[in-house]
């Protein structure tokens, strides 16, 4: 694949990734509330720790996702959306398993769905993402590496 | 891999700055309980939500929201294979009394929880409300 391809397909991955977080933390932070009442929902956590929870995640998704966007502490921004995605996956797989009827909350009230198989193959898929962004900059970080190992001790 | 955890601390400990000032505009959150429902709140949901008054039968005969069901605790056998039949999946519930000063919505709300997978929510300050909006 040329470099410019990768690039833009790079682009295109964090603007996707980032932008999906941006926009649901922005519909959750607007208003909390039915938010909070989804959120005990789940009946992981209820009461303060749920409306804790409510107030608190929307501003994280909105911080990582611009981290990713803008590439400004892009790193720790995939470690948070991706330790957010396993939250969800696993949240979601367990009122799966309880038969629990939710319809996620994670967009905000503007688009429920209670499909389980769309809210854990659309989780999937962003996890994926993460996982293919946070590789590149592995891959970047390694290739830095070597190109310095590399080179003459005076230009190191 | 350092740098990257070094980051993510940073960004979680940025989001609390907003949260807390988030706090502080949604008091409410933290008084009244994440399962109440203001009337606009409710009638803005979709689908639309079954309404279910937990009031006693003469209140409910002398008006109720419009299309709400009534499932009180005096009547709960009688009533409830009629509510369990016009719920339709996916949709929620919303249990009202008379007024903030009832408990019995509360009460029929946490049964209906334990029998009902669907989201079952209490209005908010109960009849009174929905005549006062």
């Amino acid at each position: 694949m040329g470099k410019l391809a990768r690039k833009v397909i790079l682009i295109l991955l964090r603007g996707v990734l980032g932008g999906v977080f941006i926009y649901a933390g922005a519909m959750k932070a607007l208003d909390p509330g039915p938010f909070a009442a989804e959120v005990e929902n789940y009946r992981l956590v209820s009461g303060i720790v749920a409306a804790g929870f409510a107030l608190y995640l929307p501003w994280l998704e909105i911080f990582a996702g611009l981290a990713v966007l803008t590439t400004v502490a892009a790193r720790g921004g995939l470690v948070v959306l991706a330790m957010l995605l396993v939250v969800f996956i696993g949240a979601l797989s367990s009122a799966w398993m309880r038969g629990l009827n939710i319809s996620c909350g994670c967009l905000g009230t503007h688009f429920q769905t209670s499909s389980y198989a769309l809210l854990l193959g659309r989780d999937w898929v962003l996890l994926v993402i993460a996982g293919i962004l946070s590789a590149s900059y592995f891959v970047g970080s390694q290739r830095q590496d070597d190109a310095v190992n590399s080179a003459p001790p005076w230009k190191r | 891999m350092t740098r990257a955890f070094r980051e993510a601390i940073f960004l979680a400990l940025l989001a609390i700055v907003p949260a807390v000032g988030a706090g502080f505009f949604h008091r409410d959150l933290f008084r009244s309980p994440a399962d109440e429902l203001s009337v606009a709140r409710a009638v803005a949901m979709r689908p639309p939500v079954l309404w279910i008054d937990a009031r006693s039968a003469d209140d409910f005969a002398g008006s109720h929201i419009p299309d709400a069901i009534l499932l009180n605790e005096d009547n709960w056998e009688e009533l409830l294979p009629g509510v369990l039949q016009a719920w339709k999946p996916g949709q929620s519930a919303v249990v009202y009394c008379s007024s903030v000063r009832c408990n019995s919505s509360r009460e029929v709300a946490r049964r209906l929880r334990e029998i009902a997978p669907e989201r079952v929510y209490v209005l908010k300050g109960g009849w009174e409300s929905w005549r006062a909006r």
